[in-house]
């Protein structure tokens, strides 16, 4: 299998340009975090992931139109590459295995 | 955004920071990013909080990634070129490996030097410090007029503290320090020690650390704290804290204390320790007070906490009326005015107070290290300047090259300062280690004190190392970067370029170089003909063959006198109150009208013709004639020119409202060590209760057998108490060992200086001879002798080394002459043997220097060097 060299916050960065979709750039990608984990982060930290995650394939990014709350500068937009999607849905599948071995037992005791 | 105020914009500075590091693709999307954030920011929370967000993501962005630098590809070649820097650098230092090591070397151990002077500095600058109150803490200081010279006392009237935190409200606390020394046993083990009278609030005044124990301990009068060190001594590996243990202090006064705290050892950054602690009051049971409060008992130190920040001059207003209490009880020695002295800067007066308590070097000692250290990084930056500059020569195809390629003169600047960077970091790194391993170690085996190697601070340790970086940096490499970086390329392509050999700055840094080698080597003689002027100097006695051991009172004087006439050894043997060397006291009698302070010793008979003093007229005192017990005198020549008597043996004087008569005048002698000026002395008849010492004369060669005799019969007396006895001849060995620890200081310090000028010398000919080898070969092979190309290479730099000497020659007469002076007020006036020796010295290191040379061009072979034209 290939290996899916990702770390936890990379995921959730993927994650929300997927979500996102065409409209994914740093200011969106940093605020959709907030809103939907309640997480603070520094926007310097969402433009390092991006950037990372673009290097390692994951994601391509163009640059979109220019906006007027920009002062007349352009945004880069991140999409999701093919390779992306596949990592996502290996983790996904990683993660639901594992799920599904967790025997009742240990839930309940957690509980 | 339709209602974004246009008037609210982020912090401009801070956008420009941005605009500044951020590399240029990605400054839009960053910037936009920032902008964005920015306007929303100031519509949900207001203006303010938005730009301090602004100016915080800015500085968030300030990222390796996001910093401008080179790109494959991009327009820039900032960065490979300091790579090709740093490369040619290291591989011009791998080819001129000769240069390379006379400057390493060089510079590191002149950093090593200066690293351990600046710690030596930085130490002391920053002794007593670690005292939570040290800027509020004051020694309270007494000026006696003596002979009309200010002189500054440490010690100060025992009454004195407890008034003055009654009486001024500025004043905290306060603790009397009166050190004296008692016999200390636990068990059957009996030591002398050093002892503090303290007051109990000595701890909250300063913040030596208690390692275990009642921090109060102080408050009980018989508790006491005591050090590690004496803790183990006696406890070993126990716990002492509950331990009784018996002090017995001078007068046979025996107290049991319990101990009740362990203090840590003497922190290194104080200047002052104590071993054992004990409370004031104990004081006064031993010695003889008039009343509660006797203005007339002084304590060796009195210490004042202040409210913080008070200013000490107002404190001094208020203890005027001190004045007259204590000039009323002790009118012998009248205080003219109170000096609050701040503990701050108390070690560095410790040589300016008479009396004092604490450790410090003389201001005037401490300029010369910090000059020496200074002149010898000079002399190793001057190698470096003199090697570049000549070696240019081997350069000029690389200068040229690229120049023509379009390398600017800032460039190339940089460049050489990159290679010069180099060195000297590479040497910073190994003078550190020297510092540390060797240096170091090597100048606090000669000091009565230990320097550790720690910083004072950590800002300190960086702003040394830093400033010692970019002073080495541009002393040594900004001439030669100039002036290499300033050649013309066409001419050097011509090959008409003559650099590196006529250069007037390199003679002027090589002359400079023999003048500095030249004084340091002259300063190094002259301590050592001052270590031997001492060293051979007459004590003003016959202190040879002489024994002595301190008593405690005549229940020791008697039978060990008994026991000791018995021994054959033994020629002359006395009792005394005062010892020369070891104990006398300063006291004031009256001539005619005047006052003058002089120094008093009480002896017994034969005292002095056991000692051995040299009688000038008169005579030594003699037992059985009842005016010699009661009111004759002997005194010493000083006492009669101070008194300005024409005929001595005639004269009287007043002391302690009895008249005396001079019956004999002794040669000058050496009561303490050689640093201080005589004082007029005089000697009188003590009864026997006071004796404290008795000293013996002995047969030539019987020293041990003596001892050991001594040693048990003091034994066999005196079971419970230390044997202190001691040879006389031995009683200034901590002054020797001092200057003996000037004189190494002082011959290493020219060693290596000298060794760096002869490094240049060499480094500067074996460039000289490289580049003419083919013109001594033609001169050779035309059959010029040897004579004759020796005098060719030796000519200039003969004469750089003799107008070094001839400039250093007034200079070095002049600051040796200055620093003797302030240094040993007794001392022979300075001879020409030092100058002449240094000269010596240097003019055959540096023909042994330049020979060297000389014969690898007389071995070589002319074909040799000719054939590869």
């Amino acid at each position: 299998m290939h290996r899916i060299n990702i770390g936890e916050f990379e995921e959730l960065v993927l994650l929300m340009v997927g979500v996102l979709n065409q409209d994914a750039y740093g200011v969106a990608v940093m605020e959709e975090i907030e809103e939907q984990t309640g997480r603070k982060i520094n926007i310097s930290a969402v433009h390092s992931a991006l950037r990372r995650l673009e290097a390692k394939g994951y994601l391509t990014s163009s640059m979109g139109g220019a906006t007027s709350e920009r002062g007349g500068r352009r945004k880069r937009i991140f999409t999701l590459t093919h390779g992306g999607k596949l990592a996502l849905d290996q983790i996904k599948d990683l993660r639901t295995r594992l799920w599904n071995q967790i025997p009742n037992m240990a839930v309940q005791k957690g509980n | 955004m339709s209602n974004k105020s246009p008037n609210i914009t982020p912090p401009s500075w801070a956008n420009r920071f941005l605009e500044w590091y951020c590399q240029g693709p990605l400054l839009e999307e960053i910037q936009g990013d920032v902008y964005e954030l920015f306007y929303k920011r100031v519509e949900n929370r207001g203006s303010g909080p938005a730009r301090r967000m602004f100016i915080w993501d800015v500085i968030r962005f300030f990222r390796f990634s996001n910093i401008k630098k080179t790109k494959p590809g991009k327009n820039s070649n900032n960065l490979d070129m300091i790579q090709n820097y740093f490369k040619v650098a290291f591989r011009n230092l791998l080819k001129q490996k000769l240069p390379t090591i006379i400057n390493i070397f060089g510079l590191s151990s002149a950093i090593a030097v200066a690293i351990v002077a600046f710690r030596f500095l930085d130490w002391q600058n920053s002794l007593d410090s670690f005292h939570e109150h040290v800027d509020d803490i004051y020694q309270v200081t007494n000026f006696m007029d003596r002979d009309g010279d200010l002189e500054q006392w440490g010690d100060s009237p025992d009454p004195l503290i407890p008034a003055m935190v009654k009486d001024i409200p500025a004043v905290v606390s306060g603790t009397r320090i009166d050190i004296t020394s008692g016999i200390f046993r636990y068990g059957d083990q009996v030591f002398q020690e050093r002892l503090h009278f303290v007051s109990p609030e000595f701890l909250d005044v300063f913040s030596f650390p208690i390692k275990e124990g009642n921090q109060k301990a102080l408050a009980d009068k018989k508790t006491i704290i005591i050090r590690e060190d004496i803790a183990k001594k006696y406890f070993g590996d126990k716990s002492p804290i509950g331990e009784e243990i018996t002090i017995t202090f001078g007068r046979k006064i025996k107290v049991p204390f319990v101990i009740q705290a362990v203090a840590e050892q003497r922190p290194s950054k104080s200047s002052f320790g104590f071993q054992v602690l004990i409370p004031y009051e104990n004081k006064r049971d031993i010695e003889i007070y008039e009343s509660i409060d006797d203005w007339s008992v002084l304590t060796d130190a009195n210490f004042v906490l202040l409210k913080p920040g008070t200013n000490p001059n107002e404190v001094l207003g208020l203890m005027e009326p001190y004045l007259k209490v204590q000039n009323e009880a002790n009118d012998s020695w009248p205080i003219q005015k109170f000096k609050l002295e701040p503990l701050a800067t108390l070690s560095s007066k410790s040589n300016e107070i008479r009396g004092n308590i604490t450790f410090g070097n003389s201001s005037h000692g401490n300029k010369a290290v910090a000059i020496l250290a200074l002149l010898l990084l000079l002399l190793a930056c001057f190698n470096y300047v003199n090697i570049a500059v000549v070696s240019a020569t081997k350069r000029l195809k690389e200068i040229g090259l690229r120049k023509v390629l379009g390398g600017r003169k800032p460039e190339l600047v940089r460049q050489f300062l990159t290679e010069n960077m180099l060195l000297c970091s590479f040497s910073l790194v190994v003078g550190t280690v020297l510092a540390y391993f060797l240096v170091l170690p090597g100048f606090n085996s000669l000091l009565p004190v230990t320097v550790p190697f720690e910083f004072s601070s950590n800002i300190m340790a960086i702003a040394f190392f830093g400033g010692m970086m970019l002073f080495t940096t541009i002393i040594s490499g900004a001439y030669p970067a100039f002036y290499i970086s300033s050649f013309n390329p066409i001419s050097i392509f011509r090959g008409n370029e003559k650099f590196g050999r006529k250069s007037w700055i390199t003679k002027i840094l090589l002359t400079f170089q023999f003048f500095l080698a030249f004084t340091t080597i002259v300063s190094g003689f002259v301590f050592t003909a001052a270590n031997n002027y001492y060293r051979n100097k007459d004590w003003g006695y016959n202190q040879e063959n002489v024994l002595a051991i301190p008593i405690e009172s005549k229940k020791h004087y008697n039978p060990l006198l008994a026991r000791l006439k018995q021994s054959p050894n033994i020629t002359s043997i006395a009792g005394s109150d005062s010892h020369v060397s070891r104990r006398q006291s300063l006291t004031n009698v009256e001539i005619g009208t005047e006052k003058f302070q002089v120094i008093r010793f009480g002896i017994g008979y034969n005292y002095m013709e056991t000692m051995g003093f040299t009688l000038n007229s008169g005579r030594f005192f003699t037992e059985g004639r009842e005016s010699d017990n009661r009111e004759n005198v002997v005194v010493n020549e000083s006492f009669v020119k101070k008194a300005n008597w024409d005929n001595p043996l005639e004269a009287t004087f007043l002391y302690d409202s009895i008249r005396y008569s001079v019956i004999g005048v002794v040669d000058d002698f050496h009561y303490n060590d050689f640093m201080q000026d005589i004082y007029p002395a005089f000697f009188r008849i003590t009864p026997e209760e006071e004796f404290r010492y008795i000293s013996m004369r002995i047969a030539a060669g019987t020293t041990t057998e003596t001892q050991d005799l001594l040693k048990a019969t003091w034994k066999d007396i005196e079971p419970d108490l230390p044997y202190d006895g001691f040879v006389q001849d031995e009683v200034f060995d901590g002054f020797f060992q001092s200057m003996d620890a000037n004189v190494v200081v002082m011959a290493f310090v020219s060693g290596l200086s000298t060794v760096l000028a002869c490094m240049g010398l060499f480094g500067l000919v074996s460039f000289s001879i490289t580049k003419r080898i083919k013109e001594f070969s033609i001169r050779k092979v035309l059959g010029a002798n040897l004579v004759v190309i020796m005098r060719s290479i030796t000519r200039d730099f003969a004469w750089m080394l003799i107008i070094g000497m001839v400039l250093a020659l007034p200079m070095s007469y002049m600051s040796m002459e200055g620093l003797l002076t302030s240094l040993f007020p007794i001392r022979e006036p300075l001879g020409v043997g030092p100058f002449v020796w240094a000269a010596v010295l240097l003019i055959s290191t540096a023909i042994v220097t330049v020979s060297s040379q000389i014969y690898r061009v007389a071995k070589s072979n002319p074909a040799e060097n000719l054939r590869n034209e």
